[in-house]
Parts: C-alpha cells; sequence; structure tokens
C-alpha cells in the first residue's frame, strides 16, 4: 500500500462516506436550507406553508446587540478555557513523566475518572459543592451565603474550572503518552546541552509534540466554543440576567427551545462559520510551520 | 534530586486528590443519609451510610433494561465507528487524491454545527429511513446506533489518521513483498498496530453514545422499552426539587459504566495516544543533511538491541493482533536517530521468516515527499 | 487550500430548491377508530409517582374491566423532555398516543402545530362536562377550540410561618404593602431569617404583584406593571431576602428555603404541602391567600394546571374519549387530590375536597377571587425559552437596570414574540 493514485482508498471510503453523506451532508444541506426559511413546529408538522424568507433570520440575528454580546463572551470564554486546559493539561502531563510510579498511577486514575464523568454529572456535583448554603467549598472556607453564581465573572469562573476539569485529562494523557515515545536519547543530549526544564518544554518536546497538539488544539477550540452543558445547568440557563450566556445556550433559548428551527438554522450556520475561520487560521499557521493536514 | 522528586510525588498525589474530589463526593453524597446532605454542616464522610437514594432511583420502572439498552447503543457505536473510521483513515493516510484536504476539512465542519440544528432533518430522515429498513426507524435503538455512529465518526478518522500514519508504510510495503495480499495487509497489518489508536478513540465514541440526551428524547418516541438509562435518570436531575441525594445517586450511576470502561482500556489508551506522535529528528539517513522523519507507533518500551547485528538500542513497537495463520509481532528497532531511519521485523506467519523492514521517509518541505530507501541499514 | 476549503464549504451548504421533509396536515379519524386494543396514554412523570400510579392502575381497572379486550399502556413522561416527545408524536403519526396529560402553558404551541383533536363533543356529549367551571374552560381553548379537559390546577398562596409570627407578635399580611413591611420586621428581628422568599427566576410568584397592580403580561411596561414589578423586586433586597441569596432563585428554590426554616414567608402552591412538610417547617406553619393592594382583596394567581387531551393522531379517539372523561370525571380528580395534591378543576370535586381538608381553603379562595393566565399565544413559548420574564427581574434585582429600562426591554421582546 503506497501512496499511489488507485480506486482502493475509494472501498476503504465508502462506508464511512455512506454513513457520513447520509447522516450528516444531507442535514447539512437542510440545515442551510432551513435557515432561510420561517420553519417553526407549525411547519414542521404541517399546520402551516413554509415561507421563505431569504436573509431574514440571518439580519435579524445579526442585528441582535445581545447576539453581539453573547459572542463576544462565548469567545473570551472558550479562549480561557482552550488556553487553561492546555496549560494545565501540559503542566501535568511533563509532572507525570518526573515523578515516581505510585502518584503517577494516581493522578492518571484520577484525571480519567474525571474524563469519565458525564457531564450532567458533573456540572451537578461541582453545583452541589458549591453551593451557596449546603456546599462544602463555602463551609470549608468559612464564607456561607457566598453566591459564586450572582457575578458575572465568579460565575464564569467557576463553569470554566468544570470545563478544565472535564477536559484537562484528554490534553494530559494526551501529552504525556507523547512525551514518553520522545526517544531519551533527545532529551538527554539536550539536558547535556544545559537546556533546563523550560527550554526543553518549548524547543524540543513542543516542536516534537506539534501534531498531537494540533489534534489537542482544534478539538478544544471545537469543545470549548460549542460549551453547553455546563453553562445550561449550573447557570440554569444561562445565569442571572442571561449573564453567563454562551452562543450555544443562546441558539437552544433563542431558537431550538421554542422550535423556531429556521432561526435556530442560521445560528447553526454563523457559529460553524466562525468556528470554520478560527480552524483554518489555525491550520495555515500550522503549515507555516511546516506540518500538514 | 531526590528531595526534588519527593516534592513533585507529593505535589502530583495532591493534584490527583483534588481532581478525583468532586467524584468522591458524587457518591458520598449519594450514600449519606437525608439528613446529612441537607446539613449546613457537610463533613466529608458519614457514619451511617444508606442506600435510600440508591433504592428511590432504582425504582425508575425496567432499571436494568434501560442500563442494557445504553450498554448496547453505545458498545454497536464504539464497534461500528471504529471500523469505518479506521478504514477511511487508512484510505485518507496510504493514499493521497483528489479532495483529500477537502473530505478532512469536512470532517472538521462536521463537528463544528451545533447537534440541536440537525435534530430536525435527522428526525424526518430516520422516519423515512425506517420505513424502508425496519430496525433503525423511528423508537429503535437502531436508529440511535446510526446516528451516534455518524456524530463519532468524524472525531475517530481525525484520530485514528494519526495512529495510522505513525506506522511505517515500509511494514505494508515489506508485507506485500511478503505476498501478503491488500486485504491482509489491512488486517494483519494495520489493523493490530492501530488497536491501541481505536482503544483512544472507542473511549469518545462510548461517552458521546452514553451521554446523549437529545437523540433519545428526539427518536425514542412512544417504545418505552427502548428507552437509554439517561433518560430514565432524567427525572432525578432536577437541583430544584432539592433532593440531592437522589441527584447523586443518579449521576454515580451514570458514571460507572463509563468508569469501567475506561479501566478496560485504559493501559492501551495510553499507548494508545503516544502512538500517534511522530517523531522529526535530526537523521544522516539518505542525502546528508536533510531533516528525516521517523515514525514508529504501537506500545514503546526501551530495549537493548540484538548484539552484533548493528542495531542499537532504541524503542521497541509491539503491535498485538487476532490469532489465526498470520499471528505477528511487528517489532520495530529504530536505530540511533544519529544515524539511522527506521528498521524492524514483521513476522507475519508463524513458522515462517521473519520480514526484515527497513526504510525512512525524507521530507524536504511542505510538498514534496520523497521516499528514499534507507541505505544505513540493510 | 483555499479552493479546497470553498468546495468543502460550498458541499456542506448547497443550497437548492429543494423542500425540506415536513409531515403532511393529519385528519383525525372520523369513526372513532377500533373500540378494541391498546389504549396508548401519556401522563407526566414526577420524582414521586408512586401513588399518581397507583390512582391511575386504579381507573384502569375500572377501565378495562368495562371495556373488554382492550389494555392500556401508561407511559410516564419526563417532563424535561416533554417538548420533544409531543414533537415526535406529532411529527410522526405512528408514534402518537391516544390520550396525553400536558401543562395548560404548553397550549397554543401544541395547538398550532396541529396536534390537538378537538374535544368540543366530547365534553359536550359527558355528564360532568357542565361541572366545569367557565375559566376552566378558557384555558383550555385555543382560538374557539376546546382542545383539552382541565385535569386539575395548581395555585400559590402565601406560606408564613406560626411561630416566628406568634413570637414577634405579628398578623399575616393584609395587603401587599404590608407583606412588604412585615416581611422587613421578621428580617430585622430575625437576621438570621428571610422575610418573604421570592426569587428573580420565580415568573409566577412576581407575576399575582404585577396582576394586584393592575399590569400584564403584554403590558409589562404601563406605570401599574411597573408597580407591581418594583413591589416585588423591592423585596429582593437586604432587608428581606439579600440579591446573593435570592437574586437567581427559582420557585423550587424558595420552596427548599421555607420548608427548611430559612425564609419566615414563602409564596407556595398547594402541590408544595409534601415538600414543606418534609422540612422543618412542618407543623409550623399556616396559608393565606396571597393579598392584594387594598386590603382584604386577593391578589390574581396564575391558574398553572394540567389538561388531559387527545392526540389529532390518535388511533382510537373513540376509546381515548372514554379513558379521557374516566380519569377527569369527579372520582379520580379526587382520589388524584389525595394522592398528589392536585386540585380538582370540577366544582363538585373542589367542593369535596375543600370539605374534607382545610388545607385548601386558602387556594380554593385564590382561586375563587379570580385567576389569571399567560398570553394564549404561541409566542408565549418563545418567551418562556428565552427568559425574559427573569431576565427582567434579575436586572432590576441585582442592580443592572432599573424598573423602567428592564420592562422597556422586555416589553419590546414580549410584543415581538406574540405578534409573529
Amino acid at each position: 500500500m503506497s501512496r499511489v493514485r488507485t480506486r482502493a482508498p475509494l472501498w476503504l471510503l465508502l462506508p464511512a462516506a455512506v454513513v457520513l453523506g447520509g447522516l450528516f451532508l444531507y442535514p447539512m444541506y437542510q440545515l442551510g436550507l432551513l435557515s432561510v426559511l420561517d420553519f417553526t413546529q407549525a411547519q414542521v408538522s404541517g399546520g402551516q406553508p413554509t415561507r421563505f424568507v431569504g436573509a431574514e433570520n440571518y439580519t435579524r440575528l445579526l442585528t441582535d446587540s445581545r447576539f453581539w454580546d453573547v459572542l463576544l463572551a462565548t469567545v473570551l470564554f472558550a479562549a480561557a478555557c482552550v488556553l487553561a486546559t492546555l496549560a494545565v493539561g501540559a503542566g501535568l502531563a511533563v509532572l507525570l513523566t518526573r515523578v515516581s510510579r505510585i502518584p503517577r498511577l494516581m493522578l492518571s486514575l484520577a484525571a480519567m475518572a474525571a474524563w469519565a464523568v458525564p457531564a450532567v454529572s458533573g456540572s451537578t456535583t461541582w453545583m452541589f459543592l458549591f453551593d451557596t448554603d449546603l456546599g462544602f467549598v463555602n463551609q470549608l472556607f468559612g464564607i456561607e451565603g457566598f453566591n459564586w453564581l450572582y457575578d458575572r465573572y465568579t460565575a464564569f469562573g467557576l463553569v470554566g474550572a468544570v470545563v478544565v476539569w472535564a477536559s484537562f485529562p484528554f490534553v494530559m494523557v494526551t501529552l504525556y503518552a507523547g512525551i514518553e515515545a520522545v526517544p531519551k536519547s533527545v532529551l538527554e543530549a539536550a539536558a547535556l546541552d544545559g537546556a533546563g526544564t523550560w527550554r526543553t518544554f518549548w524547543q524540543i518536546l513542543v516542536p516534537i509534540l506539534r501534531p498531537v497538539l494540533a489534534i489537542v488544539v482544534i478539538q478544544s477550540i471545537i469543545w470549548d466554543f460549542k460549551v453547553f452543558t455546563q453553562i445550561w445547568v449550573m447557570t440554569r440557563g444561562g445565569g442571572l440576567a442571561g449573564q453567563n450566556l454562551t452562543l450555544n445556550v443562546y441558539a437552544y433559548q433563542q431558537a431550538f427551545a421554542s422550535s423556531e428551527y429556521g432561526r435556530g438554522a442560521a445560528i447553526g450556520v454563523v457559529m460553524m462559520l466562525i468556528l470554520l475561520a478560527v480552524t483554518v487560521v489555525y491550520l495555515r499557521a500550522l503549515r507555516r510551520s511546516g506540518e500538514q493536514l | 534530586m531526590r528531595a526534588g522528586r519527593r516534592v513533585l510525588d507529593i505535589v502530583a498525589v495532591l493534584i490527583a486528590l483534588v481532581t478525583v474530589f468532586p467524584i468522591y463526593w458524587m457518591v458520598l453524597s449519594a450514600v449519606k443519609p437525608a439528613g446529612e446532605i441537607q446539613s449546613l454542616d457537610q463533613r466529608p464522610w458519614t457514619l451511617a451510610p444508606s442506600l435510600d437514594a440508591f433504592r428511590r432511583v432504582l425504582a425508575v420502572n425496567d432499571f436494568g433494561r434501560y442500563l442494557l439498552n445504553s450498554l448496547i447503543v453505545a458498545l454497536v457505536v464504539v464497534a461500528i465507528s471504529g471500523l469505518i473510521a479506521f478504514l477511511a483513515a487508512v484510505a485518507l493516510t496510504r493514499f493521497r487524491f483528489r479532495f483529500r484536504t477537502t473530505v478532512l476539512v469536512t470532517f472538521l465542519i462536521a463537528q463544528m454545527v451545533p447537534i440541536e440544528a440537525l435534530t430536525i432533518p435527522l428526525f424526518f430522515l430516520v422516519r423515512d429511513i425506517g420505513g424502508v429498513v425496519p430496525g433503525v426507524g423511528l423508537n429503535t435503538l437502531g436508529a440511535l446506533m446510526l446516528v451516534h455512529t455518524a456524530f463519532t465518526l468524524p472525531f475517530a478518522i481525525w484520530m485514528l489518521r494519526g495512529f495510522v500514519s505513525a506506522i511505517p508504510d515500509e511494514l505494508d510495503e515489506a508485507a506485500q513483498l511478503d505476498g501478503a495480499g491488500r486485504f491482509t495487509v489491512l488486517w494483519r497489518i494495520l489493523f493490530p498496530l492501530v488497536a491501541p489508536g481505536l482503544a483512544a478513540v472507542s473511549v469518545f465514541s462510548f461517552i458521546h453514545a452514553w451521554n446523549d440526551f437529545l437523540f433519545a428524547r428526539t427518536f425514542i418516541i412512544s417504545e418505552a422499552d427502548n428507552q437509554t438509562l439517561p433518560m430514565a435518570l432524567l427525572v432525578f436531575f432536577k437541583p430544584d426539587e432539592n433532593d440531592w441525594g437522589a441527584i447523586m445517586a443518579a449521576s454515580s450511576l451514570m458514571t460507572v459504566p463509563v468508569l469501567i470502561f475506561f479501566l478496560v482500556v485504559r493501559r492501551r489508551l495510553v499507548a494508545g495516544l503516544g502512538g500517534r506522535s511522530r517523531i522529526d529528528t535530526p537523521t544522516s539517513c539518505g542525502t546528508g543533511g536533510a531533516r528525516h522523519r521517523r515514525r514508529f507507533s504501537g506500545r514503546l518500551a526501551h530495549r537493548p538491541g540484538p548484539p552484533g547485528r548493528g542495531l542499537p538500542a532504541g524503542p521497541v513497537a509491539r503491535g498485538r493482533g487476532a490469532a489465526g495463520r498470520l499471528r505477528r509481532r511487528a517489532v520495530l528497532r529504530p536505530a540511533d536517530p544519529g544515524t539511522t531511519g527506521v528498521a524492524g521485523t514483521v513476522r507475519p506467519h508463524r513458522g515462517r521468516t521473519p520480514v526484515r523492514v527497513a526504510g525512512c521517509a525524507a521530507r524536504r518541505g511542505p510538498a514534496l515527499h520523497a521516499r528514499t530507501r534507507c541505505p544505513a541499514i540493510r | 487550500m483555499r479552493l479546497r476549503l470553498a468546495a468543502a464549504a460550498a458541499l456542506a451548504l448547497t443550497i437548492t430548491a429543494c423542500a425540506p421533509s415536513t409531515s403532511a396536515p393529519s385528519t383525525a379519524a372520523s369513526d372513532g377508530g377500533p373500540r378494541t386494543g391498546a389504549l396508548k396514554v401519556w401522563l407526566f412523570d414526577e420524582p414521586n409517582r408512586g401513588p399518581k400510579e397507583a390512582v391511575i392502575k386504579e381507573a384502569v381497572t375500572e377501565f378495562t374491566a368495562a371495556h373488554p379486550d382492550t389494555t392500556v399502556d401508561v407511559q410516564y413522561i419526563a417532563v424535561d423532555t416533554r417538548s420533544e416527545r409531543f414533537k415526535g408524536a406529532f411529527n410522526d403519526p405512528a408514534s402518537a398516543p391516544d390520550v396525553v396529560e400536558y401543562g395548560n402553558t404548553d397550549l397554543p404551541e401544541y395547538a398550532t402545530a396541529g396536534g390537538l383533536a378537538d374535544l368540543g363533543a366530547v365534553v359536550s356529549g359527558w355528564p360532568e362536562g357542565a361541572d366545569l367551571t367557565a375559566e376552566a374552560r378558557a384555558s383550555a381553548t385555543y382560538q374557539g377550540t376546546l382542545l383539552g379537559v382541565p385535569w386539575y390546577l395548581g395555585v400559590r398562596a402565601l406560606y408564613y410561618r406560626t411561630d416566628v409570627f406568634s413570637e414577634l407578635g405579628l398578623k399575616p399580611p393584609a395587603t401587599l404593602a404590608e407583606l412588604t413591611t412585615t416581611a422587613r420586621a421578621i428580617r430585622a428581628a430575625r437576621p438570621e431569617l428571610f422575610g418573604v422568599a421570592v426569587g428573580g427566576k420565580y415568573t409566577y410568584g412576581a407575576m399575582p404583584f404585577v396582576w394586584a397592580h393592575g399590569g400584564d403580561l403584554t403590558s409589562i411596561d404601563s406605570a401599574q406593571s411597573r408597580a407591581g414589578l418594583k413591589a416585588y423586586t423591592d423585596l429582593i433586597a437586604e432587608d428581606n431576602c439579600p440579591p446573593q441569596n435570592c437574586a437567581d432563585l427559582t420557585g423550587g428554590k424558595t420552596v427548599e428555603l421555607f420548608a427548611s426554616g430559612k425564609a419566615a414567608m414563602g409564596i407556595l402552591g398547594n402541590f408544595n404541602r409534601a415538600a414543606v412538610d418534609a422540612g422543618t417547617a412542618k407543623g409550623k406553619y399556616a396559608v393565606v391567600p396571597l393579598p392584594g393592594v387594598t386590603a382584604g382583596s386577593i391578589a390574581p394567581a396564575f391558574a398553572g394546571g394540567n389538561n388531559l387531551g387527545i392526540m389529532r393522531n390518535a388511533q382510537r379517539p373513540a376509546l381515548a374519549a372514554d379513558f379521557l372523561t374516566l380519569l377527569a370525571g369527579r372520582k379520580y380528580q379526587a382520589k388524584m387530590y389525595d394522592a398528589m395534591g392536585n386540585l380538582p378543576t370540577l366544582k363538585p370535586a373542589s367542593d369535596e375536597v375543600a370539605a374534607k381538608d382545610t388545607f385548601v381553603k386558602p387556594f380554593i379562595d385564590t382561586i375563587g377571587a379570580g385567576t389569571r393566565f399567560v398570553p394564549l399565544d404561541p409566542g408565549w413559548g418563545k418567551i418562556d425559552a428565552s427568559a425574559v420574564l427573569p431576565t427582567m427581574i434579575e436586572k432590576v434585582a441585582t442592580g443592572k437596570a432599573g424598573v423602567d429600562e428592564a420592562t422597556t426591554e422586555a416589553a419590546e421582546l414580549i410584543d415581538e414574540a406574540l405578534t409573529r
């Protein structure tokens, strides 16, 4: 099997193409279609005729000042979560390579346990831990009555912590495994040349792990930008006066919960385009540095 | 150095405890008697554990049935999406064809759409499919399997791509030289080597299928027997109703199967995720001074090379595969990074001569892929 | 690369003139469908539904005894997922049940989706149908068509702690203004207590204040509505229920506060009795109607409740009608009160219950004084889902906006949703 032009990739790709073509491309095409229609439950069940509204769903969305506020909050929140997840994950991955066996086993098992917890369960548990009166954390620090969700930033901070808690294990395990795969001789050579931990990390590990990092970064961006469950559960649907809304929750609130599929489709398309733009910029940067898809 | 290490050990243990604490709290709250949960004096232990909360949750009709449904869906999705993703990943890494990048980016785009936006088109699609194929229409577990497979595929393909490309092409080539057909190469050489990667991917697929509420409540309308576990437990997820004991018991019950799955695949997971990193090291293979890329995969361990063979110590990659005629152990012995490329041994047939594999991939610039036999190893 | 990306995007977003799938509008079976077989019934699931299930089992036994060769397949639907289940049943006739329980605020949405059958003929042919009050009928009528039979009501009244009141020498408030002064007096004397538990997300607790002042949801920026909203949000303050604790409370959380003894008063429903009795407030509370603006008046309460309806896609509408009238009849309404504390909608049943249990009196009085309802418009679902009212209350309660600003903003959103 070599990189030659044959028909082989066709039959290898066929199952994926059938499943994805049918269950992804077709619905995505429908998504684009719905976004230019007035399409609610009444239209779905045939109670009212479908109406073509052109760009109305989009103009309504783009002229909605709340949408821009939410978009800004989402971008900043997602960026913070991605950076925090990468920093924590990478830091702990390096830590894992430098500790004894038992602590390493404990940390990796703990991380996998956090990874395994379903988002609903995890969010609810953290919510209980940080409950104003009944929460263990408040009682531990003697700040009973302190409401973490009252202030916009503490609320985002708490939700962000849960997001990082749930997503750092993937980064940590992936990078740890990647670091372990680096030949010891390379690291030894670096040490002989007098490189410290910091320099070794940035100048040796990061370049070597770039392909892994690429996936980790892209996936983190996609996941954190679309964060829903944690916000929905912990801030009870967007926080005080909607101060903790993110785009996905906003889309749900504004469109899907009240079956306004046309409007929801428009939000979906806009979200997709934003994510696509971010990812393309990142992929280009990768290409410039010599990686390729 | 020793003291430093001990400090790091302590730090690691502390972080582990902090990480696992919410889970401990979840289980603890589930077994605390009602009075202690509502207490303004929470203690991180309980002296009177009670299973009341679990009893309340398990009183859900047909709990076992829902658990089984969820497990079946998740495991089938893991198997099918892993298999399809493997084939697609091979196509995307072992072959160059037009629109390869397009296909890849499409897989990324597919993950960017908010799923809620797709439910209505999918609803009608599934309804219509159900009219033709009875097992996968509305109200069936088949519908859930189908849709989850589709939703886990893009990520699975993206992940697996890395694993497959980390396996040296020379392995396939050597096996083909040895007379193995394309199918044999796929199943007997590549598949076992990618297995740890599949384990890593399966974790994501399992979690995705297991945690789903959206499709379960969209597609399973009237068939109570085909309900999934999260749906049945949803009635307890009401922080408003203040039954924290039941909420925590339901949470614990939802978490346990995923935890078990994690424990089962844990070893392969770490091995798998590690295998996907390709390693750039300057070598003197081929044209002097050019940067060369060595790729190896599998579980890596240091093992001294056989003396007198000219192969110095290096990581060993092991692929374990299915039993049968072609039971094999692919042993790669990358030579010293300073001198050579990849060397390895494939033993495809029991009792047959092991095939020696040697080669390295040279790369000059992002676009050009020149492959040269590595002259350093014979 | 650029070209390929464009191709990928185009692939994903191709838009042609092809229409999306929809369901064809269905028509009700005119002959009433088969009289035998399995009748499919959807009822709401509740965390402790044991007593409800027992009553339903009894009704099913009675029904199957009277209807040979029938079975009743009852499914309990989680309230959180009702929306998807109902939509699914509207869109896929084969999955549709026959009889359904649904929340009366969901009526307009289901009605515009064309999912519910007209019950006009069923109710007029049902002897007990005449006992339905005009108000109850109106709450199940959409654009002139009766689409459900009100099964039970839930209304809210003022719970207060008798021990705290007697200790401080207080009387239950007779007006909303007195409610505020009483609440502040309690908080001043017992700083560990909240005077009255109120919450920013507790819309149905806030609306009586607006209605009592003469305002309404459809004119939330009128002077009367603003006065009512101000009266409510003034309670979310340090001297009663500090914003830190109360600004984001839901109705359920105020129940928790009252039940656990952290609040001296609470605006709770008749359906919250069991929760309160499970807490430390048990045996130390009494209930009066929530007072209005003038002494002796009662603030209009929100008439929440559930209806029983028949799906338009039902396969056995005639059998469904028989089961529905059995379940909605006096006998089982009274049994449902005993089991779940649900207030009957039929006059004879509610009289029977009131005679039996003095606890219901303030709630019956509240209903008697006139209840109000949310706008019967599919736009309401949108207003509710996008949290227009909680956002408005929370903005005022946290000082992010003044009453005028917040109500103006909310009024725009409400108008937009209702006129679409």
